[in-house]
């Protein structure tokens, strides 16, 4: 048990699915994601264990830890730490998206719910507003709105590790 | 991905690249996209089992196929090839399907930077493109985890280039289907003893050559 707390790659699949549905559907609720103390309290686990499945959870899924530290930064389609990407779930601005790619796949975990995205371009600070629900876009304004991307999706092939 | 209020204001950031122009969409594109299961399976219970399983291995491929460039042609010249691998490789000239030489210099060209036990070979024609694939992982990578990420960028490679492909499997390592992964592929995987799938890739590469040389 000793060495399964320290290697990561052994955990089994039903516990990470168990620390993924945790953390999710807090950050569903609350706009932030637990921390591995906390989701520790949510499973009934050990810290120590939660802070590796968190850490397994994110190695297997497109978010991250803030550098240097424990602390979930991004959890995708969300965002723990702040973007420019606000997030309005019926009407209440709480969440944050990772990307606007990622803002767009919000409406899957709360199905029935209006999801309000609001954005500034980034050439000119424009207000930028996409309105969506279950598989309704509901209004972009302005229609002329485009979305860009420099970067492979999923990020960088070698920190993918099973794509 | 970043929200512009135009197609004119996404080609007038300073970040703009215009090798990516292709991903220049407009949200409802973007929004399809985003629908795709690997995004909509998030609230399932067992979705870390859901996502390491082969079913969304394929749906991630597909994902990555449609957000891919246009794809070059499948004639496309060896120096074209190295280019998209950023990877050594080398051609072999004169091949006929039946050349049992061609694989000695398959196997007797490979660069000796790269370990025997690691990377069997990369060889490319002017046609067709083959690479070994370990079936085995190195001690320290689940085993699971490297067979999922084995046949996706056995599919990754082949939607990226387009080109007859085959993957055949012997030692390897991790490292080097990351970097196959970034080229794109797809074909056959067969798991298969290093030696057999060494002597089936040479002629798979024959195959394949003799298929291009066809079409």
């Amino acid at each position: 048990m000793a060495s399964d707390l320290m290697e990561p790659e052994r955990i089994p699949l039903p516990e990470l699915d168990a620390a993924f549905a945790a953390i999710m559907s807090e950050i569903v609720a609350t706009g932030v994601a637990p921390h591995y103390a906390e989701l520790a309290g949510t499973l009934g686990i050990a810290p120590i264990r939660a802070k590796a499945l968190v850490k397994r959870v994110i190695d297997l899924t497109p978010g991250w830890l803030h550098p240097g530290t424990d602390y979930i930064a991004s959890f995708p389609p969300f965002n723990n730490q702040p973007t420019q990407y606000r997030v309005s779930i019926d009407g209440e601005q709480r969440w944050f998206a990772q990307c606007a790619f990622e803002a767009l796949a919000i409406r899957w975990l709360v199905p029935g719910q209006i999801v309000t995205v609001d954005a500034p371009c980034l050439l000119g600070g424009d207000p930028l507003r996409i309105v969506m629900r279950d598989e309704e876009i509901l209004s972009v304004d302005p229609p002329t709105m485009v979305g860009y991307t420099r970067s492979v999706v999923g990020g960088d092939v070698a920190t993918r590790p099973f794509r | 991905m970043n929200l512009f209020r135009s197609e004119e204001h996404a080609r007038d950031w300073e970040e703009y690249d215009p090798a990516m122009a292709h991903l220049v969409r407009p949200v409802e594109w973007w929004a399809d996209t985003f629908s795709a299961p690997m995004f909509r399976e998030r609230g399932r219970s067992d979705f870390i089992s859901w996502v390491t399983s082969p079913e969304a291995s394929g749906t991630f491929a597909e994902l990555r196929e449609r957000m891919a460039p246009p794809r070059p042609d499948v004639r496309a010249t060896t120096a074209a090839a190295i280019a998209l691998s950023n990877v050594e490789v080398s051609v072999v000239d004169g091949a006929s399907p039946d050349d049992r030489s061609v694989e000695q210099q398959l196997f007797g060209q490979w660069p000796a930077a790269v370990p025997v036990e690691i990377a069997r070979h990369w060889r490319n024609t002017a046609r067709a493109m083959i690479v070994a694939i370990p079936a085995e992982p190195l001690s320290d990578v689940d085993q699971q985890l490297w067979t999922e990420t084995r046949r996706s960028a056995v599919r990754d490679i082949q939607a990226a280039t387009g080109w007859l492909a085959r993957a055949d499997v012997g030692a390897g390592d991790v490292r080097l289907t990351h970097r196959l992964a970034q080229m794109g592929w797809q074909g056959q995987v067969a798991d298969q003893p290093a030696w057999t799938a060494m002597e089936q890739s040479a002629r798979a590469i024959l195959k394949c050559r003799a298929l291009a040389e066809l079409t």
